[in-house]
């Protein structure tokens, strides 16, 4: 009652002013939410309207000619849910490997006690500032038969020195009482991990979760470079030729055996890609998002 | 609440390591998905010859691997290349990858001593890969099992500087295709006009394709010509100036440079501004895309279109045009002051084309399918399937064909092969050219027979690598200026020229004359 009655007072202070600037603020937040959402929404309705239609551009509020010639040409073939699973397989067991490699990783270097952290660290780090390269990244695959192997979509990229960097500096910014008291209770260091850090590392842990998973989800030249089987095609590969092929189309290419097909133009199915590369994205981002922003933050503060 | 915590826990550990162990044991899978293919397709059941190529013992077959590019998928083990398979008694691994990164595939495989035994490469890439010995000489079995290779390209193949002592490089012979000055003529009946044959006749036409209401739907919504940057779309107006626009020219004196510096250059853009001043050509031109351009013409704003004719009179009918009925279309000859008329020269590329890996096992054998797709019959195979189950002629002496069965599905016709591998080895004779309509076959041999004389250099020349991209971006914001100009375009023209000069356009000119002259004997 006593809260109840002190919002009352609250709302009687608000003057016409107090209206006026929380009304413009509304209404600029309004716009900047129309301008944020807008381009995903000109892309959707674009691909559900007619090509032919769409050809003079401009503002598209709802479809023009309402058709779904694009999204059936994406999904009558088999091969996009081959990709698509490829995809998803990649999304989900790469994601979930790098995140358990980085966490015991970064956990140790986390900590004072254990002597040579530096040294590891550098290490680490020095991958961030010298790569590979292309070639001896591929020789190296080779070498390890990765080629046309699914491991391929999981081993090579299963750690990032930046998102270790990230969790580590999380762990260092947590009280080393916890860790002190967990050992009096009894805890051993796995369970020191297991029951008191990862917990209390969700927020960074989504994060870094969200920064494996857009990175997998949206991986292009893995397919391109070590596989060479199309059942083991990446979504995006797959995506990608698709947005040339409608191209070619619309120069030279052969459309006399493309049936209605050949009425799509490359800005449909290129609309058609985006929507279908980017909603599954969107659909997994407000779950993580609250703990996204706080994990990043939080994680990067510390030195 | 823990319990079923760690329960899920191991549930998904023993998923995914499930899921690796089963993942990465895929090899020695493929004969099944033969079979699956095969029942899928539904060959089994029309052709009979699947179950023979099941049967059979396939593994005294060499293996050949053949790295393809394009922008289609089709399945790994698919019934054309199981047919080509069985035509060449070969065991082919196809490695397919997007168009535009089949240099990256290609340049990372060679560098990590991976080569794939066929693969298309050309100029100073190919060069180091021959110098380097990765490439095998198939001089000694051209005789017998590249007949098809010789009979299309045999008198050009020893010309490249390639080739010098031995033949190592398959040139693929396809001469691009020529472009056409596309008309409405449906537009030139509305207004009682006709074909346009010179100049001023063009200028009038595009002007009442402008200004006449061509589409006489009572709003003025129309222009001449469909244009972007390129030069492309002007390509007969220089010709009609004996230009050969973005080619090499030899001069009076015997000097070869740039198509620029032609004597009548100054002159034809001068007409080229007429156009645009007055408004005839596409007011978007300096920024449009290619897509967007090729739009303008496919909802009835544009009148004009130089392009090559088989998009706007083959394979664009009728699909793309949003009017009903469709434009028609014919293709203008136009000449200039002196009478002349024409249209860029494109020549057979002898730099670039297919190579042997030394590693072959069996050089022989990869000459034999390279051999078999440069055939009439091998290019049927990869453009349109099996026949008799993926397709049919209905008159194939006019080139009439139809798909038949599941294969009227392009998804399943391209997923199955067809059409998908059409660019490897293509013959001159190929099927994009036999089922063309009979227009379209008209009018690329028109675009052909237009191909205006220039200088053709064989050899590559240090000057272009070295300094061709920025002499050729000169030209192009030398053309910009000129358009958009408002005062004196030959000050502009000559500061430009100026600058082509100075950055190494003149070494350019001394190898490129001493090339030609070499090459011509002299």
């Amino acid at each position: 009652m006593r809260t109840k009655s002190k919002q009352k007072v609250w709302k009687k202070k608000k003057t016409i002013g107090d209206r006026i600037s929380s009304g413009f603020i509304g209404i600029i937040l309004t716009i900047i939410v129309i301008i944020t959402i807008y381009p995903f929404w000109h892309v959707l309705m674009y691909s559900l309207s007619d090509s032919k239609a769409s050809m003079g551009g401009g503002i598209f509020l709802y479809p023009r000619d309402f058709s779904i010639l694009s999204y059936q040409l994406l999904f009558q073939t088999e091969q996009i849910f081959v990709a698509f699973g490829n995809t998803l397989f990649k999304t989900i067991f790469g994601t979930a490997l790098s995140v358990i490699l980085t966490a015991l990783t970064a956990y140790p270097l986390s900590l004072p006690r254990f002597k040579g952290r530096g040294f590891f660290s550098m290490m680490i780090f020095f991958t961030m500032l010298f790569s590979g390269g292309m070639i001896p990244t591929y020789l190296l695959v080779k070498e390890l038969g990765l080629i046309d192997n699914y491991l391929v979509y999981i081993l090579p990229g299963a750690m990032s020195a930046y998102d270790m960097f990230i969790l580590r500096n999380f762990f260092q910014s947590l009280p080393p009482s916890l860790e002190e008291s967990a050992f009096l209770d009894g805890a051993n260091a796995f369970q020191i991990f297991y029951k008191i850090i990862l917990p209390l590392s969700k927020p960074v842990l989504a994060a870094v979760t969200m920064f494996y998973g857009i990175g997998n989800w949206n991986s292009y030249m893995d397919g391109v470079l070590y596989v060479n089987k199309s059942d083991m095609q990446l979504l995006q590969v797959y995506l990608r030729q698709l947005i040339t092929a409608a191209g070619g189309k619309g120069a030279l290419g052969d459309l006399s055996n493309l049936g209605s097909a050949a009425a799509l133009t490359e800005d449909t199915m290129k609309m058609t890609v985006i929507a279908v590369s980017v909603i599954p994205v969107l659909i997994v981002y407000p779950f993580l998002q609250k703990y996204y922003t706080k994990g990043v933050l939080v994680g990067s503060v510390k030195g | 609440m823990k319990t079923m915590k760690k329960i899920i826990s191991i549930i998904i550990m023993a998923t995914m390591l499930l899921s690796l162990t089963a993942c990465g044991k895929n090899n020695g899978d493929d004969k099944g998905a033969v079979k699956d293919a095969a029942k899928e397709s539904g060959k089994e059941e029309t052709g009979g010859d699947k179950g023979d190529v099941a049967k059979e013992d396939t593994s005294k077959r060499p293996k050949i691997s053949i790295l393809i590019s394009g922008d289609n998928t089709p399945k790994s083990d698919n019934l054309v290349i199981q047919e080509l398979e069985k035509r060449t008694n070969t065991d082919l691994e196809i490695i397919y990858v997007p168009s535009k990164d089949l240099a990256t595939k290609r340049s990372t495989m060679v560098a990590s001593g991976d080569l794939p035994d066929i693969f298309l490469a050309g100029g100073s890439e190919a060069q180091e890969y021959i110098d380097a010995g990765l490439i095998a000489d198939v001089s000694k079995y051209l005789e017998k099992d590249g007949t098809n290779i010789m009979s299309n390209v045999g008198d050009i193949i020893y010309t490249s500087p390639m080739n010098q002592d031995g033949v190592y490089l398959i040139p693929t012979g396809n001469v691009a295709y020529g472009t056409n000055m596309n008309i409405r003529t449906d537009w030139l009946k509305n207004l009682g006009l006709e074909m346009p044959t010179d100049l001023d006749s063009f200028y009038n036409v595009m002007h009442a394709f402008t200004f006449d209401d061509p589409d006489k739907n009572g709003k003025n919504d129309t222009f001449g010509l469909a244009a972007d940057s390129s030069f492309k779309s002007f390509d007969p107006i220089f010709g009609a100036y004996g230009i050969p626009f973005d080619s090499a020219i030899e001069l009076e004196d015997g000097t070869v440079t740039t198509w620029a510096k032609h004597k009548n250059f100054l002159d034809a853009m001068t007409y080229i501004r007429k156009l645009m001043n007055d408004g005839l050509v596409e007011p978007e031109w300096a920024t449009i895309t290619n897509m967007d351009m090729f739009g303008k013409l496919w909802t009835g704003q544009a009148g004009a279109l130089n392009f090559q004719c088989a998009g706007p009179t083959n394979n664009w009918m009728p699909a793309r045009y949003t009017e009903d009925p469709a434009p028609t279309f014919d293709f203008a000859v136009i000449a200039g002051p002196d009478g002349k008329h024409g249209v860029k020269p494109n020549f057979a590329l002898v730099t670039k084309g297919y190579l042997i890996s030394a590693d072959c096992e069996d050089v022989e054998a990869a000459l034999r399918v390279a051999d078999y797709c440069n055939s009439e019959e091998g290019n049927e195979l990869l453009y349109f399937g099996v026949e008799d189950v993926m397709f049919r002629w209905i008159d194939e002496a006019s080139g009439k064909y139809e798909y038949i069965g599941e294969y009227t599905d392009s998804a399943t016709h391209r997923a199955n092969g067809g059409f998908v591998y059409a660019e490897f080895m293509k013959p001159i004779n190929n099927c994009e050219l036999r089922t063309m309509n009979e227009q379209s076959k008209a009018g690329t041999q028109l675009a052909y027979d237009e191909m205006l004389p220039a200088v053709n250099i064989i050899r590559s020349l240090e000057t272009r690598q070295d300094y061709g991209a920025d002499l050729d971006q000169i030209i192009k914001e030398m053309y910009v200026a000129i358009i958009t100009a408002d005062g004196d375009i030959k000050a502009i023209y000559d500061e430009y020229m100026k600058r082509w000069d100075s950055e190494g356009g003149l070494e350019y000119e001394k190898e490129a004359t001493e090339a030609w002259k070499e090459q011509n004997g002299q």
